[in-house]
């Protein structure tokens, strides 16, 4: 039972993730800031969660 | 929770622990957006906005479901799972319901998802402000006084270091030197006066 | 790409942080002295090996939309169990790392190399490269570290953070003995330059080397540019003095014909 807990707590923690992932890719870009966003590129950061690189 | 709490937490976060000079956290957007002053705010108005909600959602978290069920142990797997997913829904909340935010500091926002200042902050939060014996309002409230403080000294070295890049742009650099060596050296100076900071509390 | 190569990639053709500046933030906080360094470096190669493998392993059974979350997971499941090792075996390590321990999830590093190379590559590749990768991560920190404690303290010691292989804290290596074959009761460490184990010191340390590589970068272009202009000078002649002998040739032949 000890082991089962921080599982799903885990477990529980990447669904809400996936969520929000989802969420938020689903959800479009307003179309007048289209033009900003490529403005704000990132020179030296290389996160890969990053969603402007793709 | 009074407001010398507050004050003490602001001044040592933002000015003589600063999150950038002094404690590392952060050079990634430090030596990469802050090119332009106008990004500079954005940017640390999102960081500021995010770090807020941050440390309070995983303060809540580490004492009132971690702390209990005797699992601190996957405190780290934990913090970065929800910080990451808080990003996304805050994007997609901003996206959906303010064009007007979106446009000032939305777009920065998918910048700072794994940025190391969030994440080190609620580190900091639990091994600095936590104990077993704190009320948990109490603690609540000094780890967002932090954040703030911490938000804030991120800002105001960032639109600093904005503003030093753009005379940095027009003057004669060696070659050698020209692009992250100077603005490293640049950084150090500014720490070194960061440091003078030292004896104010 | 041999397995050589790919090994020795991350040394200084593809180094993590002279070359691609990944992972400044540990590269600037925990270089104050060469064993913080060497301790940090080792556990990054660790995690960086292991969750390489993992991920190499699990490429064909994850879907792309949940990539993320997943090798999130499995990077902050490694850390965790550095961080539990540490605090294990290596205390005074795991103080003086404090938050940037669990801070190695977000290393730029770890989830690049997981990104760019593991989800494509089989598992042998991906083990040398997290290995190679970690390090010249290793590499990198030890270089700025010594750099730090060298000129702080005037010399390298073992044996604070990282209690093996001795039972009291050594010097590795020091400046006294020389200073002292002429005088007496000399310590150096008086006379360090105390700035460079502050932070202050790991932002101008870590600009001095980056503008000796950017320097030696620069003098290798200038000498390929060089050869270059002397290459297509030499074409130019040699060109020319084919048309003279050919025009040469022509007027002996005009000559000839009259």
């Amino acid at each position: 039972m000890g082991v089962l807990i921080p599982i799903l707590v885990i477990g529980g923690l990447v669904i809400v993730y996936i969520l929000s992932y989802a969420l938020n890719k689903n959800t479009p870009i307003p179309e007048e800031c289209l033009e900003i966003v490529d403005s704000t590129k990132c020179e030296s950061c290389h996160s890969f969660t990053c969603t402007y690189k793709k | 929770m009074s407001f010398t709490v507050f004050a003490t937490a602001i001044i040592s976060a933002m000015l003589i622990n600063n999150v950038i000079l002094m404690q590392f956290l952060g050079i990634c957007p430090f030596l990469g957006v802050s090119k332009k002053s106008s990004s500079a705010v954005g940017m640390s108005a999102a960081v500021l906005f995010v770090m807020v909600i941050a440390s309070a959602v995983t303060y809540t978290i580490y004492d009132l479901v971690l702390y209990p069920f005797d699992i601190p142990y996957i405190s780290t797997i934990a913090f970065i799972l929800v910080i990451a997913s808080l990003v996304q829904f805050v994007e997609m909340v901003i996206k959906k319901f303010s064009k007007p935010l979106y446009k000032s500091l939305g777009i920065y926002l998918p910048l700072i998802t794994t940025n190391c200042a969030i994440l080190g902050v609620s580190e900091g939060n639990i091994t600095g402000i936590w104990t077993e014996t704190m009320p948990y309002w109490e603690g609540l409230f000094t780890a967002v006084s932090v954040s703030v403080g911490t938000g804030l000294g991120f800002g105001l070295i960032i639109f600093a270091f904005s503003s030093i890049r753009e005379k940095l742009d027009g003057s004669n650099v060696p070659a050698s030197w020209k692009g992250v060596p100077i603005s490293l050296v640049v950084a150090g100076i500014m720490s070194l006066a960061f440091l003078g900071l030292a004896g104010i509390i | 790409m041999s397995k050589k190569e790919n090994f020795l990639k991350g040394f200084l053709k593809e180094n993590p942080i002279f070359v691609f500046l990944l992972g400044m933030c540990p590269a600037l906080a925990v270089t104050a002295t060469f064993e913080t360094s060497l301790g940090m470096g080792l556990l990054v190669v660790f995690v960086l090996t292991g969750s390489n493998i993992v991920v190499s392993l699990v490429k064909g059974f994850i879907p792309d939309q949940v990539r993320t979350p997943a090798y999130i997971v499995i990077i902050a499941t490694f850390v965790t169990v550095v961080k539990m090792l540490t605090f294990a075996y290596a205390i005074e390590l795991y103080d003086a790392l404090g938050v940037f321990l669990p801070l190695i999830v977000v290393n730029c590093l770890i989830l690049g190399r997981a990104e760019a190379f593991a989800s494509k590559n089989n598992v042998l590749d991906s083990t040398i490269d997290g290995i190679g990768m970690g390090l010249g991560f290793t590499f990198a920190l030890v270089v700025i570290g010594v750099f730090r404690e060298f000129l702080a303290t005037g010399g390298i010691q073992w044996g604070v953070y990282l209690p093996f292989f001795v039972d009291a804290p050594i010097h590795l290596f020091t400046l006294d003995w020389i200073i002292n074959l002429f005088t007496d009761g000399f310590i150096i460490a008086d006379y360090g330059l105390a700035v460079f184990s502050l932070p202050p010191g790991a932002f101008i340390a870590l600009g001095i080397i980056l503008a000796g590589f950017q320097f030696k970068k620069s003098r290798q272009i200038k000498r390929e540019l060089e050869e270059k202009k002397k290459l297509i000078a030499e074409r130019k002649r040699q060109a020319l003095e084919k048309k003279k002998e050919k025009a040469l040739a022509a007027a002996k032949l005009a000559k000839a014909g009259e």
